[in-house]
């Protein structure tokens, strides 16, 4: 186990610097399966490393995920106030772009969850606007059921893929 | 005069009357039977020429293999054969056949032609009956046995069960590879008993939900390729893939019509998923639904007048059908649970779907007014029907439960026969072809 | 297709044949260069609609020629003679008329095809016996003691007159102990045939496959002669596939069933009679 946490920190200084290193590359945020990660971590170590306006920025010190009830879609009180943060850290950093990924569990059809999916997403980016971010600026895109980051079939692990994910994806500073 | 001939003829009718119920002989009603494979005899093949022994038993192997999977055949064990088949032109001796309780028995011979084709006989006899049922014959360049063999199955199949057979088919599948957590899926073909799997993208992008069209040439098909999710159409024989339309949003669970001509699909806006029509050759699209619900997994009926989908907008998933330019949508599932992905069989009788009652998901057939639901499928998760062109059989996606994998199995409509379909690794979302032309 | 495509697939089919994959190892080939190609590529890539996977092993779909065969059960077929309505069961099946047909079924005839003489004897096709059960039946497990009644119920109702000496001879016992006999017979049969019929219950229309059978039995319990087909199917035989695989289903039933083991003194009422297969029952699960 704690063989396995300190792979994953590699893996997600790793990924800093990777991302760090190239100026835009959309796809590659797209497609890289973001390292496991449900809430801001409170690592002052981490925070420290990471770069202003960046994407770990927002996952590390922002909160990019926020979660949804079974087969529900609206916006929980509880994550309003991650996403307020984030409304708050896109004013802060206005030339950056987020794609807001909307995930299910597993319990649903594949074409029901991809439906479901971009309805979480869809309602993760109408919060963000009426918190005065520009439409233009938030993408989204459904995962379904395809994208999980637990496997158990339980209902902690359902929990936790029933999501709605924001990643940047564009503009970000380095 | 007339009153005579009345009264002549009411005695006729009397006596008629009288005589046909004694002529009646016993009746006996049978109404239960012992439903069970049939069990059918397939020596391998003759060949006159040792240089085609092997396709001889290679032909037999498949054949037999076949039959066997089908469930409705037992394929016996050539170990247990008594006799020989040397002369396929002359009656086989039919009790020698009757000793290991055969019912059929099909004998072949293969004979390579001097223009380099090979030439292929069977026939198939009914022991009991002590008749031929069947006799055909086929030429072909060697390379394509396996194509040969389907076709004698499913000759032997038809002729034995009254439908067409579904064994010179391919199916279409999501081959899945790596952990859980991130899963590689890939586009990928291969033949209905597994055989010639051929991937058909790498890997590094996200594929789902693949569909024949009714040529078995070109696949619809939802790809993350270009980092939105899009419809897609693959073409076999060139292996281009090209975007379908060019929509704002996501657009998924594309159908053929059966025509071909038209792809049913849904389009995402703003969360809201309606589906729409495209006609392939104008590019046309037409909106068929309009409700804020979720409405998507078109499929067309084989008649082509109505559309079978799923929506929740009477509060949970359920299955609805409209008519083919989206007027009268009505719900037909009330069954417990939700209810989606539902698929018209080719046949036009039934709807099959994925039914979830509380945790796990189910496979189940329903006549296409909604009446008769029935649960088929026995996994954790299983989803995503497709029917064998015949309309008599099912594959269908089993996900393990905890992140074990994904499989294809198959069942017969009578819910007998559930069993896993080899496919190279774990696979998903399969799509049974018409039968190649 | 070109030839070239049909041995690509070829190749591909023998290397799974054997179990291993050697064509994999290409592929990894293939795929390390296509990964180089678009790690290069990915930093310019835009999005473009049309995109070619040239990776993607083309393949082949249409294959074959074949010339279909003409079907040779032509002259082998043991095809109910009956009913003078019922065509050939062969005659839809052979459009191309090929040369081909060894015609050696000649060299044993089937027994079927001679002489099938006593249906044809009576003329008029026997009128069924009073149906024992309406076509929708309510209560599907019936017991054997509800059947043998309604058995009795009708037999009573309609008295039938003896048709030969033997039969008359019998009626003079009396009617009860007649129609008693006659239903143990007759579930005698049912059980008898039971383990050996297996009808395709997943075909769509169940009536379908609803066949009737004229059994001649010997004094031994062996089939007289070949089972005739007989009332509706008869008719059906020729032009409906299901029909004619379920009328297959029960004369191969019939005949694998054999013999059947009656009691010899009642030989003269089961002698000859008819077999009712209905499957519809078997069918709504």
């Amino acid at each position: 186990m704690l063989k396995f946490s300190t792979g994953l920190k590699f893996a997600a200084i790793a990924s800093v610097v990777l991302i760090a290193g190239c100026t835009t590359k959309p796809q590659a945020a797209a497609e890289t399966p973001p390292p496991a990660s449900t809430g801001p971590m409170t690592s002052e170590t981490q925070s420290s490393s990471v770069v202003a306006g960046s994407e770990q920025d927002l996952k590390v010190n922002v909160g990019d995920t926020v979660h949804f009830g079974y087969n529900e879609y609206s916006v929980q009180d509880e994550d309003k106030t991650t996403l307020q943060r984030q409304a708050a850290w896109l004013q802060k950093f206005p030339a950056v772009r987020v794609t807001v990924e909307g995930h299910c569990d597993e319990r649903g059809t594949r074409e029901y969850n991809l439906a479901l999916g971009a309805r979480r997403a869809n309602a993760v980016k109408e919060y963000l606007v009426s918190l005065g971010v520009s439409s233009a600026r938030v993408d989204t895109i459904s995962y379904g059921k395809e994208r999980p980051i637990c496997t158990e079939s339980d209902e902690s692990c359902w929990a936790q893929n029933r999501r709605g994910v924001t990643v940047v994806a564009g503009g970000e500073s380095s | 005069m007339r009153r005579i001939g009345i009264a002549f003829a009411a005695v006729i009718a009397m006596i008629v009357g009288f005589a046909a119920p004694a002529s009646a002989q016993l009746r006996v009603d049978v109404t239960q039977g012992n439903v069970q494979p049939m069990p059918i005899a397939i020596p391998n093949f003759a060949a006159p020429q040792p240089s085609d022994a092997a396709a001889g038993q290679n032909i037999a192997g498949v054949v037999r293999a076949d039959l066997q999977r089908s469930g409705l055949f037992k394929s016996l064990d050539p170990k247990s054969f008594v006799d020989h088949i040397t002369n396929i032109n002359a009656p086989p001796t039919y009790a020698n056949w009757r000793v290991i309780n055969a019912q059929g028995l099909v004998t072949g011979q293969v004979q390579m032609q001097s223009d380099g084709r090979l030439r292929v006989d069977f026939r198939l006899w009914d022991v009991y009956g002590e008749s031929q049922m069947l006799g055909l014959q086929y030429f072909t360049t060697p390379e394509n046995w396996r194509r040969i063999s389907h076709m004698i199955s499913d000759a032997i199949y038809e002729r034995i069960t009254g439908e067409k057979g579904y064994f010179d088919t391919r199916i279409v599948f999501i081959s899945e590879s790596g952990p859980a957590l991130a899963r590689k899926k890939r586009l990928a073909v291969m033949d209905e008993d597994g055989a010639n799997p051929i991937f058909l993208t790498r890997g590094d992008y996200m594929v789902l939900t693949p569909r024949f069209n009714p040529s078995a040439q070109i696949i619809a098909y939802m790809s993350y390729i270009s980092g939105k999710p899009r419809v897609y159409l693959f073409d076999l024989e060139s292996g281009r893939q090209q975007m379908l339309g060019d929509f704002p949003e996501m657009t998924f669970s594309p159908r053929f019509s059966p025509d071909g001509n038209k792809v049913a699909m849904t389009l995402e806006k703003n969360g809201n998923s309606d589906i729409y029509v495209m006609d392939l050759r104008t590019h046309g699209v037409v909106r068929l639904t309009t409700d804020p619900a979720i409405d998507t997994a078109p499929s067309f009926s084989p008649d082509a007048s109505k559309i079978a989908f799923e929506s929740d907008r009477g509060g949970s998933q359920q299955i609805y059908v409209m008519n083919a330019d989206g007027s009268d949508q009505h719900r037909i599932s009330f069954d417990a649970g939700r209810n989606g992905t539902p698929v018209w069989s080719p046949r036009g009788d039934l709807i099959a779907f994925s039914n979830q009652s509380g945790d796990s998901f189910h496979i189940g057939v329903m006549r296409t007014d909604g009446s008769g639901a029935r649960i088929i499928s026995n996994g954790w998760e299983d989803e995503g029907p497709t029917w064998a062109p015949n309309g008599r059989v099912l594959m269908f996606s089993r996900t393990l439960r905890g992140g074990h994998g994904s499989q294809i199995w198959s069942i017969d409509v009578t819910g007998r026969n559930e069993q896993r379909v080899q496919t190279p690794g774990d696979a998903s979302d399969p799509a049974w072809s018409p039968l190649i032309q | 297709m070109s030839r070239s495509q049909i041995q690509t697939r070829n190749r591909i089919s023998q290397a799974t044949d054997a179990g291993d994959w050697p064509w994999i190892a290409a592929w990894i080939g293939a795929l390390s260069l296509h990964l180089a190609i678009v790690v290069a590529t990915l930093f310019t890539w835009s999005h473009r609609l049309d995109i070619v996977d040239e990776s993607a092993p083309v393949v082949p779909v249409d294959l074959v020629t074949i010339a279909p065969k003409t079907n040779i059960i032509a002259t082998a077929r043991p095809a109910p003679k009956v009913q003078p309505d019922v065509t050939p069961v062969q005659a839809p099946t052979p459009p191309v008329a090929q040369p081909v047909t060894p015609p050696q079924e000649d060299t044993e005839p089937p027994p079927v095809d001679t002489a099938p003489s006593e249906p044809l004897i009576k003329a008029p096709p026997p009128p069924p016996v009073p149906k024992l059960k309406p076509q929708p039946q309510p209560d599907k497990p019936k017991s054997t003691a509800d059947s043998i009644n309604a058995l009795l119920n009708n037999v009573l109702a309609t008295p039938s007159a003896p048709q030969n000496a033997k039969a008359a001879n019998r009626t003079t016992k009396g009617f009860g102990a007649q129609t008693a006999m006659t239903a143990d017979i007759q579930d005698a049969l049912r059980s008898m045939i039971r383990p050996c019929w297996s009808p395709q219950v997943g075909a769509p229309n169940a009536a379908d496959l609803v066949v009737d059978f004229d059994i001649s039995l010997n004094p031994d319990g062996s089939v007289a002669q070949a089972p005739q087909l007989t009332g509706q199917s008869a008719s059906m035989v020729a032009s409906n596939a299901y029909t004619r695989a379920a009328a297959d289903a029960a004369r191969r039933a019939i005949m694998e069933c054999a013999p059947y083991k009656l009691p010899a003194n009642q030989y003269g009422t089961w002698r000859a009679f008819t077999f009712h297969f209905d499957p519809r029952q078997m069918m709504d699960q």
